[in-house]
């Protein structure tokens, strides 16, 4: 186990090794470079930029220093904003986006898991309505109406929440509606996916045996039907985990939240090369230990996996 | 039992006078489907989206690229927009004279209101057509937006960029993802091996930020953005269809196929697309509500379709702006998106259900 | 009246909501069970015998299923199909045990042997973990598991078919029922097995006083090991007789049929094998007639408008067909 572990986890370094070439490489296929809205440089100073940021060297070169520069931690400078480099500003909005996206994804699992095993215990009772109703609310209403609708009744008319900003300013009553708006689509499938899977384990061969063999039903649910129902939602975390970084995005936008995914959106938009990288490399990262975590607890639960 | 010669046109009694039903795969999906009545729902509502798009040139709508600007933020009525114009003013002119505290109009403003009545009644405008229409006459069921043009017209015209996008941007990634993943599950090797580690890879990048960059970096056409989102989308379909694929390869029916001396082209043309062609069906259909999603998501943040088109993802954008004073603006192209996305749901849904009715992978 | 019967059933019937009517699956189902005895309940699939059994335990699934009619006595006192959820709860795997078809889906894959096993031991016995661990490690000795103690501690993705199956008894046995409900506990296993895993019930239920209903599609399994035999076709009993009478003279044409279509090592085979024609009907909506008239040789005018009663012959035997009505 401990050495399939250690295999995976070397494994995530090739994975990460594309991923920065990629980037980097996606990056300088875009037309126009970082500094060509700045009209009319002085070809003098223009060289001098660009012999700042290291522009000048040829694109292998400069390939291998950032590879360099990656492996020792150093996302580089900031094409566009002067003062400070780009680990700073991600250094500074990260634990904002992580604050939000893990505490969106650990009400969606926890709810969305008690939701499903509700509905699936008492199949087509109001427990099963009502859970699947909101379930499909949060699959078919996209993220962006539901974030406005939540702050136009909650913020603006009911007057009870902060319509947008961060604890750090509003204090922690300003998470309520962004984790809300985030978690309901995750939420919803891993409600319906869980649904569906304990189901599945209450009809099977194993929970008759158990069945047969007197136990009361909250010792087959828990002991007998938890593990292997909730094999489906810890693989869907990946994709799941991927999901609340993009919506993520969105809903910093909405609420105004100063996180990774506003400071991506903007350098997007400046067509601040480094910036973009920075941000893509670091979601990269924390989406591929997301996979590797996801990985080892699906084997740990799964004894039929093999190691090898 | 699962006898899929289907004899539909008489009906077969046994001995005891009970009906032997011969039912095919698709006569027995379709009669599963018609019971479940939010697909049924499901699937009245697309036909309905999907009429009103096709026909929308021809419907009595206003052109949805018509700005007037005299009639920004009229709020949804029946009645003409002069009516509803001429009443604002009222109420403007008469709140300035309470705050001034007089009870009564004086002549300037008296003027003003009449002589904006009068205008109303005759003021013509050329509109984009080239028809000269007594402009104050035109109604706006669904109100307008901050350039005076109308909101359902928007809908209707935003509506068919969406569903478009979503339908083409749901082909395309099928088209992709059962080209790959039929190859990869049926060669096997080394070429698949090496497919499901790139498939692999794509799924470790967060590809929608991916697409993010596209659009920024290489300009906001339509086209851009469909490619952006075409080529991400593939992925689960090709790993869907290649595990489908090995799993009929290996299938006793295929074996017992092979060892009747079936050639591949019959395997494949005969066994094992018919057999896929169900989960394929179901995955089209729920690719396209997430297609119109991630469309919206990126029109949301002003990366997507630009002006004058409009679709679904722009109006909610500039309604979220306008919603404190101007709610109508987002909940109307809200609604018609979302009504849309759960019927598509709905139908997906159902369409597993009745195709494969087994399914261990229900969402 | 007699305490040498520990079960007896009576007038059982389970049917089944569907789509497209009420599944008949059982439909007036009687006998009775006497201590150590074997009974063997035959017939083919969809013929209720799973079914029936389900039902005594309580195991049916509700909706779409329901427990339409009947009694089972069990010591003489007990109404098995009266009592509430919990109380049904005390006698499952203690005083009635059950043994499935499929052990690779029967026992929980994410569990290990132990933790499987010791919860009943727990539940049932009032034992600590320790001591039921050790009873655990020797009913898998009994059930000729080899090397027990460490075994325990494995998955049963690490076990073989017939180990499984051997599991599944041990785990059956181990708070010593007075009931094994055995439902096909061979059908899924290599033909070498088989025998091995039918004779480890058989000498197992012997020693240990336990009575067995053995549900079986096999003639095979019955006349190996059954002290009764009971005959079952759409829902019904149509043939209840000790195993000698069953085997040597048979009345049913049903019976017959079955007999006759099982290869015979012991006699000169006499041409092509025989086989019963047709299909088994479907238990909805059955019109009143004898279920078996269409692939019966022997059919009367009457077997297609009548449905015949069940007729007591000497010793107990039962015959549910019009060729013997005036035997009684």
């Amino acid at each position: 186990m401990s050495k399939y572990i250690l295999r995976r986890a070397l494994g995530l370094i090739p994975t990460m090794f594309i991923i920065v070439t990629i980037c980097f490489f996606f990056i300088r296929l875009a037309p126009g470079g970082p500094f060509s809205r700045e009209k009319k440089i002085p070809p003098q100073i223009m060289k001098n930029i660009e012999a700042k940021y290291h522009l000048d060297e040829p694109l292998a070169v400069q390939y291998i220093r950032y590879l360099g520069d990656v492996v020792r931690g150093d996302l580089g400078p900031s094409y566009k904003y002067k003062d400070y480099d780009v680990n700073f500003y991600i250094g500074r909005s990260l634990p904002v986006s992580l604050i939000l996206g893990s505490l969106s994804l650990l009400i969606a699992v926890l709810f969305g898991m008690i939701a499903g095993m509700l509905s699936s215990l008492r199949q087509n009772t109001w427990i099963d309505y009502l859970s699947m109703s909101v379930a499909v609310v949060g699959i078919s209403v996209p993220l962006f109406v539901i974030g406005p609708v939540l702050m136009y009744i909650f913020a603006m008319k009911l007057n009870i929440l902060p319509v947008a900003g961060w604890i750090d300013e509003k204090g922690f009553k300003a998470l309520i509606i962004p984790v809300v708006t985030l978690s309901l689509p995750y939420f919803a499938t891993i409600a319906r996916l869980s649904r569906a899977s304990f189901l599945e384990s209450l009809r099977s061969d194993y929970v008759r045996t158990a069945k047969a063999k007197g136990l009361k039903t909250s010792v087959i649910m828990f002991k007998h039907v938890l593990k292997g129902a909730s094999l489906p939602v810890v693989s869907y975390l990946g994709p799941a985990f991927s999901g609340i970084i993009t919506g993520s995005i969105v809903i910093e936008q909405i609420f105004r939240i100063p996180g990774l995914g506003r400071h991506f959106v903007q350098s997007a938009f400046n067509r601040d090369y480094t910036m973009i990288m920075g941000t893509v490399i670091v979601y990269s990262l924390i989406l591929v230990i997301m996979n590797f975590i996801v990985d080892v607890v699906y084997g740990y639960l799964d004894p039929r996996i093999s190691y090898k | 039992m699962t006898d899929t010669k289907t004899n539909n046109s008489k009906v077969v009694l046994n001995e005891f006078n009970q009906a032997v039903k011969g039912v095919s795969l698709w006569q027995d999906a379709w009669r599963r489907l018609k019971k479940n009545r939010m697909a049924m729902f499901g699937l009245w509502t697309i036909i309905f989206y999907s009429l009103i798009s096709l026909s929308a040139p021809l419907l009595p709508i206003h052109s949805y690229k018509q700005q007037v600007l005299e009639h920004q933020f009229l709020k949804p009525s029946l009645r003409p927009a002069g009516e509803l114009m001429f009443e604002r003013q009222d109420y403007l002119i008469r709140a300035l004279a309470a705050k001034e505290g007089r009870s009564e109009l004086n002549a300037a403003e008296t003027d003003r209101l009449a002589e904006l009545k009068a205008s109303i009644d005759t003021e013509t405008k050329v509109l984009l057509t080239g028809e000269e229409v007594l402009v104050h006459y035109r109604v706006y069921p669904l109100g307008t937006d901050s350039l005076g043009r109308d909101l359902l017209a928007r809908i209707i015209y935003g509506g068919q960029v969406s569903i478009l996008i979503g339908l083409l941007g749901a082909v395309t990634a099928v088209l992709i993802g059962v080209v790959l993943g039929s190859l990869s599950g049926y060669i096997g090797g080394t070429f698949d091996s090496l497919m499901m580690r790139f498939v692999d890879i794509m799924y470790s990048l967060p590809y929608m930020l991916l697409v993010i960059i596209f659009m920024a970096v290489f300009g906001r056409a339509i086209q851009n953005l469909f490619f952006a989102l075409a080529i991400v989308s593939w992925l689960t379909v090709a790993r869907v269809v290649r595990g489908q694929i090995i799993s009929l390869k290996n299938s006793e029916y295929v074996e017992a196929a092979k060892s009747s001396g079936a050639g591949t082209g019959r395997i494949v043309f005969r066994h094992l697309i018919p057999n896929t062609a169900g989960v394929i069906i179901v995955y089209t259909t729920l690719l396209i509500p997430s297609f119109i999603m991630l469309e919206a998501f990126l029109s949301f943040l002003g990366l997507g379709v630009q002006a004058p088109f409009a679709s679904w993802g722009v109006l909610i954008q500039d309604g979220v702006y306008a919603m404190t004073t101007y709610p109508w603006l987002l909940l109307f192209p809200a609604g018609a998106m979302t009504l849309f996305l759960f019927s598509m749901n709905f139908l997906g849904d159902g369409l597993r259900d009745a195709m494969d009715p087994q399914s261990k992978n229900k969402l | 009246m007699n305490n040498d019967i520990i079960l007896k059933v009576d007038g059982l019937k389970t049917y089944f909501n569907t789509d497209d009517g009420i599944v008949k699956a059982v439909d007036g189902v009687s006998f009775e069970l006497k201590r150590g005895e074997t009974l063997g309940l035959v017939g083919e699939s969809g013929s209720g015998k799973s079914v029936s059994n389900l039902s005594l335990m309580k195991l049916i699934p509700s909706p779409p299923g329901k427990i339409m009619a009947g009694t089972a006595i069990i010591d003489g006192n007990i109404d098995l199909l009266s009592l509430n959820e919990s109380q049904i709860r005390e006698l499952r795997g203690n005083k009635i045990a059950m043994i499935f078809q499929d052990p690779m889906t029967s026992l929980n894959p994410f569990l290990r042997i132990s933790t499987q096993m010791i919860e009943t031991l727990v539940l049932h016995q009032g034992m600590d973990k320790k001591e039921a661990l050790a009873k655990s490690i020797d009913m898998l000795d009994l059930v000729g598991i080899p090397n027990p103690e460490k075994r325990v501690k494995d998955y049963p993705h690490q076990f073989s078919g017939g180990m499984r199956q051997r599991v599944m008894i041990a785990m059956a046995l181990s708070c010593d029922p007075e009931i094994l409900i055995a439902d096909e506990p061979t059908s899924a296993l290599d033909v070498t097995i088989q025998a091995q895993i039918l004779e480890l019930i058989q000498s197992l239920s012997k020693r240990l006083g336990t009575a067995v209903i053995m549900i079986t599609h096999d003639l095979g399994v019955v006349a190996g090991m059954c002290d009764t035999v009971i005959v079952m076709y759409a829902g019904r009993i149509v043939e209840k007789g000790t195993n000698d009478e069953i085997f040597d003279s048979p009345k049913h044409p049903y019976t017959k049929g079955l007999i006759k279509s099982v290869p015979r090592l012991d006699r000169p085979l006499a041409g092509r094998l025989f086989s019963i024609e047709g299909q088994p009907p479907n238990v909805i909506d059955l019109p009143s007639c004898c279920p078996f008239h269409p692939r019966c040789h022997k059919v009367m005018d009457k077997c297609k408008n009548t449905t015949p009663e069940v007729t007591k012959l000497e010793n107990g035997r039962e015959v549910r067909c019009f060729l013997y009505e005036g035997d009684k």
